[in-house]
């Protein structure tokens, strides 16, 4: 073959292209034809309007307007539930406002009191950490949390689940909490959790238990000191009593050093004993500051929390990535697609545009 | 549109459309009567008519329809029949030609040949095809390529 297929067809398209055979005819019947307006024309003339993208963008106004009324700031997550950390009363913590409003609230740090000194660069932070988080699976997501707590030596002290809803408490040592807190934003995307983080700085009480610890511990050293002395006075004056009572010449003198030895030996009894209850008190009291002081330090090696787990609907999800106004801007855009399209379709009369198809 | 403007698209288009309407109908006087039909139609919206489109592509999406009006009332394309309805053709090497291009059309399906039919004897661009057919540049282009293969084929 000589030719390619397209020179082919070309040759044969050209060969088609042939006036009709009363060309000129037509040609002058056609064209001198006066423009009427006929029906068609008429019809022609008033344009249809885009009542589609009229409808959309009605719809799309309207769902802005509810939308505008009814909207709340998002944060039904667990906007109830404000974790307070446990702990000694004293310390002064900066709330911040957002928890009080159904925001989302940002980490925030204990707000040092008056009486702490600023020499002492001490931490004794004590941290409280609620985690809100939304999902689709709530058991599956529970057992994750566990393995978390587990994982990081934790305890979980209780749980509460159900379908559509699910509360842990737990506690983990503050040494790993940093692990935990990771693990646990990592079971979800970040627009599905909200943390708060509480800590209240514990130094004051930590500075007041030292403080009692020392003076007590002072005390019971000068009460000791003082039973001592007694004991030593108390020893001096009977072995003096008991040479006058030896070198004694007459019944009468003996009997009066004798009436003496007794008088002192109660005296000192008198004595003895209130000190000895003096020092048992301070030795109680001392233990009972080390146990405080120990109860402290464990408090602030341990972070107690709770995580809220709530379901979540697609709708929600879709509101949450968004926005509320995902609506409108859905029914907006078809507005403008069926305006495009209606503006198409003006190319060709709408009586010519293809129907079959 | 001014009437010279108007006659000078009439020369221009008409052999093309009439080519057209001869292949797609079968019937010269059927393709005389289409050809009128999408004219005074043409006529008529012209005050509907965007500049910014190929006036030839608009008149061949008309034709397109009255064609479709056409079968849709009931009349069915009729058989081939070339020597009696086809334009002839007196040159023997093109007649030969087009014979055999009449012969490898009448095994394709029909959106091959409506595809090379407004390609070669429209001689419309592949954007007006588009147009015309409501599809996409690079659809056109490729299902032209795979019509032109296919016809190869049959040679």
């Amino acid at each position: 073959m000589s030719k390619n297929i397209k020179e082919l067809f070309s040759s044969w398209g050209s060969s088609k292209r042939q006036p009709p055979e009363h060309n000129e005819i037509l040609k002058n019947k056609i064209l001198s034809r006066p423009p009427l307006p006929d029906e068609a024309l008429a019809k022609a003339g008033t344009r249809h309007l885009p009542w589609l993208s009229f409808a959309f963008a009605g719809l799309a106004v309207i769902m802005l307007f509810v939308n505008f009324v009814n909207y709340e700031p998002e944060v039904t997550l667990l906007s109830s539930r404000n974790y307070q950390t446990g702990g000694s009363s004293g310390s002064k913590i900066a709330q911040p406002q957002a928890l009080n409003e159904s925001a989302i609230a940002p980490d925030y740090y204990p707000y040092p009191g008056n009486d702490v000194d600023i020499t002492d660069t001490r931490e004794f932070l004590k941290t409280g950490y609620h985690a809100a988080i939304r999902t689709r699976d709530i058991s599956d997501l529970s057992q994750q949390v566990r393995n978390i707590v587990k994982g990081v030596d934790g305890r979980v002290d209780s749980l509460n689940i159900s379908e559509k809803s699910g509360y842990i408490s737990f506690a983990v040592p503050a040494s790993k909490f940093d692990a935990f807190q990771t693990q646990i934003k990592g079971l979800v995307r970040s627009k599905f959790i909200i943390e708060t983080i509480n800590t209240q700085n514990l130094l004051p009480q930590k500075q007041s238990i030292e403080e009692a610890q020392e003076t007590i511990s002072t005390k019971l050293s000068v009460v000791r000191s003082q039973r001592s002395s007694l004991t030593a006075t108390h020893n001096r004056t009977i072995a003096n009593l008991n040479t006058q009572l030896a070198s004694a010449q007459t019944e009468e003198e003996r009997a009066t050093i004798r009436t003496r030895i007794a008088n002192e030996n109660s005296s000192y009894s008198r004595k003895l004993s209130s000190l000895n209850a003096q020092i048992s008190e301070y030795q109680a009291a001392l233990d009972n500051t080390n146990k405080q002081d120990t109860k402290l330090i464990n408090n602030v090696a341990t972070v107690q929390g709770t995580i809220s787990l709530q379901w979540i609907s697609v709708w929600e999800v879709i509101n949450l990535y968004a926005g509320p106004y995902w609506l409108p801007i859905i029914l907006a855009i078809a507005a403008c697609a069926a305006y495009f399209n209606y503006r198409r379709s003006l190319a060709l009369p709408p009586m010519y545009s293809d129907t079959s198809r | 549109m001014s009437p010279d403007e108007l006659a000078k698209q009439w020369d221009a288009t008409t052999p093309k459309l009439f080519g057209y309407l001869v292949n797609v109908l079968r019937d010269k006087a059927l393709a005389e009567d289409i050809l009128q039909s999408t004219w005074l139609k043409a006529l008529q919206a012209l005050p509907r008519y965007q500049p910014r489109n190929k006036f030839e592509a608009w008149l061949f999406a008309i034709a397109r329809n009255e064609c479709k009006q056409h079968w849709r009332g009931g009349n069915r394309e009729v058989p081939m029949d070339p020597e009696a309805h086809d334009i002839p053709d007196d040159r023997s090497s093109q007649q030969h030609d087009s014979i055999l291009v009449d012969q490898i059309m009448a095994k394709m399906t029909e959106d091959d040949r409506e595809l090379l039919r407004l390609r070669y004897i429209a001689d419309l661009s592949m954007n007006e095809i588009a147009a015309i057919l409501k599809i996409n540049i690079i659809a056109v282009r490729v299902r032209v390529h795979r019509a032109l293969k296919r016809a190869q084929h049959y040679v």
